[in-house]
């Protein structure tokens, strides 16, 4: 059930009028927003929802026992017996093959043939997304962080509640579960910059990102050889505009929708591209999962705590197992061990003097955004490429393709312009745009709702493409 | 601190707005509920709710002109894009 679906619209809208009819029963109404939750799971796989069912079980049981014990050799055994458990599915579903092949390949490299069979088996839609919120439930329990809930139905709404449920944001237990104890809907909720959220989303995915996918991007990497050079370096600039377009949009719409129920989910884009080192754009990035990643993985690893060389050895697990969250592949790990990389690079120079004294000289700044934005960009290659080939392809494709063979039409430059106006408008114009919203009668905010959805569906394409993010 | 709506308000924006859509383009709500009633998802004897909203579109001129509006504007995106 995709966000810019006929069937999503339809069921927001009776899920939304349901669980405004329940407002006075809190309990009632997280019930029905559960059993919401599990149907828009089931539409993508019945199979998996007793999975999602098992693992709010899981986090209730470990959250109690984690709780009930003082001792903290105990409490720790606790918590990483359910974490193991958690990666150990994880691990089955979305890396069992990787390894498997690998497993055989290295064999095969020793002389010694190995045959095994691949599993083969379905990945469960949003197995990463669930699985970290869950760890991070077990890990603030056991931190405490947040104390232990004892409501099967809390913790099952908190990983299953369907805004968040298949591509994130990344909640935190601590910021979601206690906006579960009183119901929501009798309070006064954003509605301009929710509705700003949602439109704005739809638009970046059904205009922005549908067309430069489909009429750009998609066709340049089929076989980036046969491209010409504006082709190829429209593909490089727009695939940046696609993927930020196509997963921001999820994610704005999934925090639009939650408040419009009542519940505030955290920023996961701060207009990325603006950034000034490849930190400050994971700082801008998918916010919840760096902030997951830091908090879960690079922080317990011990940090920046332990001295240079250790630094840049947490910097680059943290970001090879980040580019492994993201798919079992080679690409993605090299995309990851890269970003690493260039971490560990800025790392380095960001503590020399001359970095500390260029700081705010505006050139040094212009160049430190220019050579951001192209290395972000250059790695997107290889998270776009199916393989290493195409990614080779396309590298050599931006220094060898022919100049002038086929050029960018002005429709596209156009899009490519939308796409970079995401970046370069300040966010405090659409904070503007919402307030002033707030502020007009009912008839005229319905009445410009209304021409925002006529202006999309015209728009639309008759087929929108699946977001980027579900595969994760 | 910025200026909120509560619920109720919300839905007096959005609920028109959406039935707004849906006498816009009704068929496309009516090939999603004769899709899911196929597949026994949904009650066929909710079809003629949906038959009646594209019918009633059709009448007052409403779904040819976006659904003309909607192809015409799509041919030439195709078109102008490439």
């Amino acid at each position: 059930m995709l966000f810019p679906s006929t069937e999503f619209a339809v069921f927001f809208g009776c899920v939304w009028s349901v669980s405004w009819l329940l407002r006075e029963a809190n309990t009632a109404r997280k019930s029905f927003l559960v059993l919401a939750s599990l149907l828009f799971y089931a539409a993508w796989d019945a199979r998996f929802v007793v999975m999602l069912l098992a693992v709010a079980v899981l986090m209730l049981v470990c959250g109690q026992w984690i709780d009930r014990n003082t001792a903290r050799r105990r409490r720790a055994s606790i918590t990483s017996a359910g974490i193991i458990v958690l990666l150990a599915v994880l691990g089955y579903f979305k890396y069992a093959d990787l390894l498997i092949a690998s497993a055989m390949q290295f064999a095969d490299l020793l002389g010694v043939p190995l045959d095994l069979d691949l599993v083969e088996v379905a990945v469960p839609v949003a197995i990463s997304f669930f699985t970290f919120h869950a760890i991070s439930y077990l890990v603030d329990v056991h931190k405490n962080t947040i104390k232990a809930s004892n409501s099967l139905l809390d913790l099952t709404l908190y990983i299953s509640f369907f805004p968040h449920l298949v591509a994130g944001p990344i909640v935190r237990a601590r910021e979601f579960l206690p906006q579960l104890a009183a119901s929501p809907l009798q309070m006064p909720i954003p509605l301009g910059a929710s509705l700003a959220l949602i439109i704005g989303g739809l638009f970046k995915k059904v205009v922005i990102a549908n067309y430069l996918a489909t009429a750009l991007v998609d066709p340049v990497y089929i076989d980036p050889s046969r491209a010409s050079m504006q082709e190829v370096w429209g593909a490089f600039y727009g695939y940046a505009l696609v993927i930020y377009c196509d997963f921001s949009a999820y994610t704005d719409i999934a925090i639009g929708i939650a408040s419009l129920f009542g519940y505030r989910f955290p920023q996961n884009f701060d207009q990325p591209y603006r950034a000034l080192s490849v930190q400050d754009f994971w700082n801008r990035w998918h916010i919840t999962l760096s902030h997951w990643l830091r908090d879960y993985l690079y922080i317990p690893l011990g940090g920046n705590r332990l001295g240079r060389w250790l630094t840049v050895r947490n910097l680059m697990v943290t970001m090879l197992l980040g580019g492994l969250w993201h798919g079992a592949s080679g690409t993605f790990i090299l995309w990851g061990g890269l970003h690493g990389l260039v971490l560990m690079v800025h790392y380095g120079w960001a503590r020399t003097q001359t970095a500390r004294d260029w700081r705010d000289h505006p050139h040094y700044q212009a160049a430190c955004w220019c050579t951001t934005f192209h290395t972000v960009c250059l790695l997107w290659i290889l998270f776009r490429s199916p393989d290493l080939e195409t990614a080779g392809q396309f590298l050599t494709a931006l220094v060898h393709a022919p100049v002038g063979a086929g050029g960018l039409s002005t429709t596209l430059l156009i899009l490519l312009a939308l796409g970079a106006l995401t970046q370069i408008v300040p966010k405090q114009v659409w904070a503007e745009l919402a307030q002033a919203f707030e502020q007009k009668p009912v008839a005229l905010q319905s009445a410009l709702v209304a021409v925002a959805l006529l202006g999309l569906l015209l728009l639309a394409p008759t087929n929108a493409a699946p977001f980027i993010y579900f595969r994760f | 601190m910025s200026q909120q709506s509560s619920i109720r308000r919300a839905m007096l924006v959005i609920y028109p707005a959406l039935l707004v859509a849906w006498l816009a383009f009704p068929g496309l709500v009516r090939d999603w509920a004769s899709e899911r009633a196929t597949q026994g998802l949904l009650p066929q004897g909710l079809m003629p709710v949906f038959e009646t909203v594209v019918v009633l579109s059709e009448q007052i001129g409403v779904s040819p002109v976006m659904q003309q509006w909607h192809d015409s504007l799509n041919a030439r995106l195709d078109e102008r894009i490439r």
